[in-house]
């Protein structure tokens, strides 16, 4: 068995929100990770505790310059990431300065839920994010062509990266 | 004489978009604002033209953390207006999905959001490395909320299977079997909960305060009853906007409310509780007696006591729900449709959640009219700042800050809620 997890994050019923889910549901098909998907970031903490390697995957609408590294957490995990179209090969960050979200409101969000799991001692060490950079969000409209592509770029990467955890000693 | 305007910025840790403005003249504070700049939603003017049927639904979507409460009120508004009988079961069933929302959104409040405040920390994350138990306690608590609610209404967020007569569907006794057994240790969790906060140094406030909540004689209060107030005042529903007014405020782009000869008033937990304590489940009223709350609970800053109270009334009647449930026959009843208007209330965790609609014979909403809790405590928030800061003048800028934030998030405010509608007068050219 694998001892990677894969988690989407998202709403299949919001357009680019689903990538996550939609990442989860291809890796699952193809039978190489755990997966679950959750549609609230809090109930991570929940569904990562216990893993080692943990993959999430989520959208994001920054308007940032994507395929770069992008300074997103400072919570223990290893590597942080985003990525349009597959993230770069064979790039990590290290892990970056965040300055903690104080403004949190009744939602969490990703990155103050990975905080909040490293501040519980539950976040697995091996912790990566794939960002996908979405274009719309409106419920129910149907996902862009480029973020369905990122998803199976994605999903590709992933299986890379699950076959080099396999074979680490 | 020296003017001082002190920002104290986005306020943090509550649901929605708004600040506070203290004006302070020499050493006196001139003025108070909670400035809800939360852009107006207009969900009011779009219900007008939707199906009767489709109310729940829609203004389902005001809040995410109490969807329910918006469901429930304009379901019994739109089954007043038709009127519609539901069966006991499925009163049983909306009571529980209820109280899966109560106990969902107190443990977000009691644990992540207020006990920072408490126990000396800007934020739950970095409260969580001193203290991981009481966030964990926190998020089991707030899970099983969110199960009880996914149980009934198909999905914790934004549940689906409330309409106007019932349920869209309803759950076996087997399905709730499961949430039955995690309802015990659930129960201890809360019952800790509620024993840890009375631990809590709580500041000496004792502001005078009108309570308004739901009455009922033999329960308590979620969504059958009157409307109550402790200055007497005991009113059938559709008597509400008779007694307590809506107007604007400039600073504010969510109606303030007003109460009729009193002035500003305060709904949630601390007004349900101070109003009808004689109706908790056994083990809360017996918490509440040990812990010394005292009969009229005035102090905001108390309201964590009193929701870790209601968290456990919550999970002990929840239990008691699933024991006696019978599937109802029909999960809803068949009704025709014809003009009519009806009101509903219901008891959010923040407070009454008011709605009114008025239906045409085709069933099409024409007046919608629809007045949440937080709404209703804006006046009294500031009224609470205004009494509060005097004290805390001489202190930095940034406590006064942290101590302030405190006071409104004593009220658990979700401004998103508020900011549903606002007055718009579109004047001739």
């Amino acid at each position: 068995m694998s001892p990677m997890l894969v988690v989407g994050v998202g709403n299949l019923h919001r357009a680019d929100d689903g990538v996550g889910p939609l990442v989860a549901q291809i890796v699952r098909e193809r039978r190489i990770a755990e997966v679950a998907t959750v549609a609230e970031p809090l109930d991570l903490i929940e569904v990562v505790a216990g893993h080692q390697c943990v993959v999430i995957v989520d959208a994001c609408s920054a308007t940032t310059t994507l395929g770069q590294d992008w300074p997103l957490g400072s919570n223990g995990a290893r590597t942080f990431f985003c990525m349009r179209g597959g993230p770069p090969k064979g790039h990590r960050s290290g892990t970056r300065g965040r300055k903690v979200v104080t403004a949190s409101l009744h939602g969490f969000e990703l990155l103050d839920v990975l905080d909040l799991a490293a501040a519980l001692g539950v976040l697995p060490a091996d912790t990566l994010v794939l960002l996908v950079k979405g274009e719309r969000f409106g419920l129910g409209e149907p996902m862009t062509d480029a973020v369905r592509r990122s998803a199976l770029d994605a999903a590709d990467w992933i299986v890379e990266y699950e076959a080099a955890i396999v074979g680490e000693p | 004489m020296k003017t001082k305007t002190l920002k104290l910025g986005a306020l943090s840790r509550v649901e929605g978009e708004g600040e506070v403005t203290l004006t302070i003249r020499g050493d006196e504070l001139a003025d108070v604002q909670l400035r809800i700049f939360e852009p107006p939603r207009f969900f009011e003017a779009f219900l007008r033209g939707r199906r009767y049927d489709e109310a729940p639904d829609i203004t389902a979507r005001i809040c995410g953390i109490c969807p329910i409460a918006y469901q429930i009120s304009s379901v019994t508004a739109m089954e007043h207006a038709l009127g519609i009988e539901i069966d006991p079961s499925v009163r049983a069933l909306r009571r529980l999905i209820y109280f899966g929302e109560w106990i969902e959104s107190h443990a977000l409040h009691i644990h992540l959001l207020h006990a920072p405040d408490f126990l000396g920390y800007p934020d739950a994350i970095r409260m969580a490395a001193d203290h991981p138990e009481i966030v964990k306690r926190g998020l089991r608590l707030k899970k099983l909320g969110n199960e009880l609610m996914a149980a009934i209404g198909g999905r914790e967020i934004h549940p689906v299977s409330v309409r106007v007569g019932g349920f869209h569907a309803v759950p076996t006794r087997r399905d709730l079997a499961g949430l039955r057994e995690r309802l015990k240790p659930a129960l201890d969790d809360a019952i800790e909960a509620a024993r840890w906060a009375a631990t809590l140094d709580i500041p000496a406030f004792e502001p005078e305060s009108v309570f308004v909540a739901m009455k009922h004689p033999s329960e308590y209060p979620v969504f059958d009853g009157v409307i109550a107030s402790s200055d007497g005042l005991e009113l059938p529903i559709d008597q509400f906007e008779r007694q307590y007014h809506e107007y604007q405020e400039r600073h504010s782009h969510a109606l303030h409310s007003r109460s009729m000869g009193a002035g500003c008033y305060q709904v949630g937990p601390l007004a349900r509780f101070n109003l009808n304590r004689g109706l908790l489940s056994p083990t809360a009223m017996a918490m509440a007696n040990d812990l010394d709350l005292p009969a009229q609970v005035r102090n905001p800053f108390q309201s964590i006591v009193v929701r870790a109270i209601e968290q456990v009334h919550a999970i002990e009647e929840s239990a008691q729900i699933i024991d006696a449930y019978e599937p109802p026959g029909r999960a809803w009843v068949k009704h025709e449709v014809h003009a009519g208007e009806g009101c509903g209330c219901s008891e959010a965790p923040r407070g009454i959640c008011y709605h009114r609609y008025r239906i045409d014979d085709q069933g099409a909403i024409t007046f919608a009219r629809i007045v949440p809790p937080t709404a209703q405590n804006l006046a009294r928030i500031e009224q609470d700042l205004r009494q509060w800061v005097p004290g805390l003048l001489g202190l930095p800028n940034e406590e006064m800050r942290v101590r302030c934030e405190q006071a409104v998030r004593n009220y658990d405010p979700c401004i998103s809620c508020a900011t549903h509608f606002v007055r718009l007068e579109v004047l001739p050219g």
